[in-house]
């Protein structure tokens, strides 16, 4: 047998595989097709305390071993989530990640603080991939002293463990992860979508309706991979690698670079087991290099010596 | 969404642990399906049927599927297709489809015999009232779906009355199988290559105007989002109740990536793979 589960910064999962926002629903958009109770984490479509309506239609588009997205955050709100989703998530055994995000300091504190007293929830992941909107539209996880303002202040009143969920659209992916660690991450997530555009030649326009979108899939596996690699020799603190993962194989080299846990995003669209299957086909690795533990692989990997 | 269970016969070997046979028999409507055709109807329009007992047996006109149209990443996503007919007694399934782009394409590459990846049956289908007489309104391959609905409406012993427009002739769809149902359509073409020149809402409005008696009659309606909107507007000022069948851009068919949204009457999205695909027109803002 091998022991598949983990604490991360007092985060337990029975394995190390969770299902990434905004691929997953509230998680019971899957319960059909997965016995949910199998797998490490659910991270919910990320919420805001204030219901959104997201972005005009066409809001996806298919690239080349990927593809574009721009929801624009559509989601219930914190209300509903812990008044009509919350009761059905707590009856699985898997570790629900409350996925959140504000287009303030103040918006993402209040989130935090609402999220922090909801029974069940075993941590918070901020996504601030998004907009300030009072600071004229810098974008929080690009720029790292606003990053540190906003994590800082959220720190102070999260009760739970904090994962910071970073953005891969910056020069250097360690500044922005030390900055996170500094202010406070218990556990940073990385990465969330690259920024990308598709244009229709016909018609001469964008493709998505929001113009410009999020570029997710197994085409930014490598770029997700170095990330992780350099954040995770960056910081000190646990580092959940995601992008672009679509098989067991594809979580064993985050794994391997460093990531304590991965999250399988894109991959649930294409099938809805794929989670469930990534689970399975890194414990029989483990089994097969006589591994007892997967905190044995994590971080493992072998960089030949120079000359 | 309707759930197959282990009754109902799942495809066997479809995961290599124990665990996830296990799993197998008690979730998902995830399934392999053997081709049994895939041809060409007319230039760029193809005629596909699957066999697999579960899916036939569990499906409801109005309802689609998500085929794995790749084994790799590329195309990465799924593509929802609607179910244009379904035979109970072979364990069948037939979809109609155009070529359109890089999916379709490659969907037309699987042979009879070859195995696909399916996901479904999925989302809404019409809700078929009692005894009300049932006007079909499709565009070009719009018409997929309510080939299974007239075959349903029929077997009810209902009234059915169907139209069919196209751009041309070419794009005419269906007219063999609405003829082996016994069925005449009314067809429509924009260049007047066959049946009249206009539009199918012409042959529609045409029909209306002699009825007297509204609430004996639903209209139902699938093809391009133009037409149905015309569609809704002709039912609506005849007071005649009328379900559309709408076409979305889907990543995943289940209502988690929240792409397919359409605005409700009251301007909040609703999916069209879960809330639909197939709606009351009132229901929705056009």
């Amino acid at each position: 047998m091998v022991d598949m589960s983990l604490d991360i910064a007092g985060i337990r999962l029975k394995n190390p595989v969770i299902a990434a926002s905004g691929t997953f629903g509230y998680g019971l958009e899957f319960e059909k097709y997965i016995d949910l109770n199998l797998i490490g984490g659910i991270s919910v479509k990320g919420l805001s305390v204030k219901p959104r309506q997201g972005n005009p239609t066409p809001r996806i588009v298919e690239t080349p071993s990927g593809m574009l997205n721009a929801i624009g955050l559509q989601n219930i709100g914190i209300d509903a989530f812990i008044k009509d989703k919350m009761p059905l998530l707590r009856k699985y055994d898997t570790a629900i990640i409350a996925n959140f995000f504000g287009d303030s300091v103040d918006e993402y504190v209040e989130a935090a603080e609402r999220l922090s007293d909801v029974e069940g929830i075993a941590a918070l992941e901020m996504n601030i991939s998004c907009p300030n909107k009072q600071e004229g539209w810098l974008v929080f996880g690009t720029d790292p002293s606003l990053l540190k303002r906003v994590v800082g202040a959220v720190r102070k009143v999260a009760k739970l463990p904090l994962i910071v969920k970073l953005s891969p659209n910056v020069t250097d992916i360690t500044v922005t992860a030390r900055a996170a660690e500094e202010s406070g991450a218990d556990v940073i997530s990385l990465i969330n979508t690259l920024t990308g555009m598709a244009v229709d030649i016909e018609s001469r326009k964008p493709k998505l309706a929001n113009i410009t979108g999020g570029l997710s899939g197994p085409a930014i596996k490598p770029v997700a991979l170095k990330m992780v690699w350099q954040s995770a020799q960056a910081v000190s603190i646990p580092v959940i690698g995601l992008g672009g993962i679509m098989r067991w194989e594809d979580a064993v080299e985050f794994l391997l670079a460093g990531a304590s846990a991965v999250q399988v995003g894109t991959a649930n669209f294409v099938d809805p087991e794929a989670s469930l299957k990534i689970v399975e086909g890194i414990e029989a690795y483990c089994r097969r290099k006589g591994v007892g533990s997967i905190r044995e692989i994590i971080g493992s990997l072998k960089i030949p010596a120079k000359g | 969404m309707a759930r197959i269970d282990d009754k109902a016969g799942r495809v066997k070997g479809r995961s290599t642990t124990a665990r996830f046979r296990q799993l197998s028999t008690t979730y998902g409507t995830k399934l392999k399906v053997k081709v049994i055709s895939n041809e060409e109807l007319s230039l760029g329009y193809y005629r596909l049927l699957v066999s697999n007992s579960a899916l036939s047996g569990a499906a409801k006109a109005g309802q689609f599927l998500m085929l794995k149209v790749s084994q790799g990443d590329n195309p990465l996503l799924r593509r929802p297709m609607s179910i244009s007919r379904i035979d109970l007694s072979r364990g069948e399934i037939e979809i109609l489809y155009r070529v359109v782009g890089r999916g379709t394409k490659k969907l037309t590459e699987f042979a009879a015999g070859m195995s696909m990846d399916i996901l479904g049956p999925l989302g809404k289908g019409f809700d078929i009232p009692p005894s009300k007489k049932s006007i079909l309104v499709g565009g070009g391959i719009g018409i997929a779906p309510l080939i299974g609905l007239a075959e349903e409406l029929l077997k009810g012993g209902g009234e059915v009355v169907v139209m069919i427009g196209g751009a041309a002739g070419n794009d005419v769809i269906g007219l063999p199988q609405f003829e082996s149902l016994g069925l005449s359509p009314q067809i429509s073409t924009d260049d007047g290559s066959l049946g009249i020149k206009g539009f199918v809402t012409s042959l529609l409005e045409g029909y209306i105007s002699s009825i007297t008696n509204p609430n004996d009659y639903l209209i139902y309606g699938c093809g391009p989002n133009v037409m149905l909107r015309e569609v809704h507007r002709i039912a609506s000022a005849a007071s005649i109740e009328c379900q559309v069948s709408l076409e979305g851009r889907m990543g995943c068919g289940l209502g988690a990536c929240l792409s397919c949204v359409v605005p409700d009457k009251d301007n909040k999205y609703v999916t069209v793979c879960k809330d639909g695909p197939v709606f009351d027109s009132r229901s929705l803002s056009w």
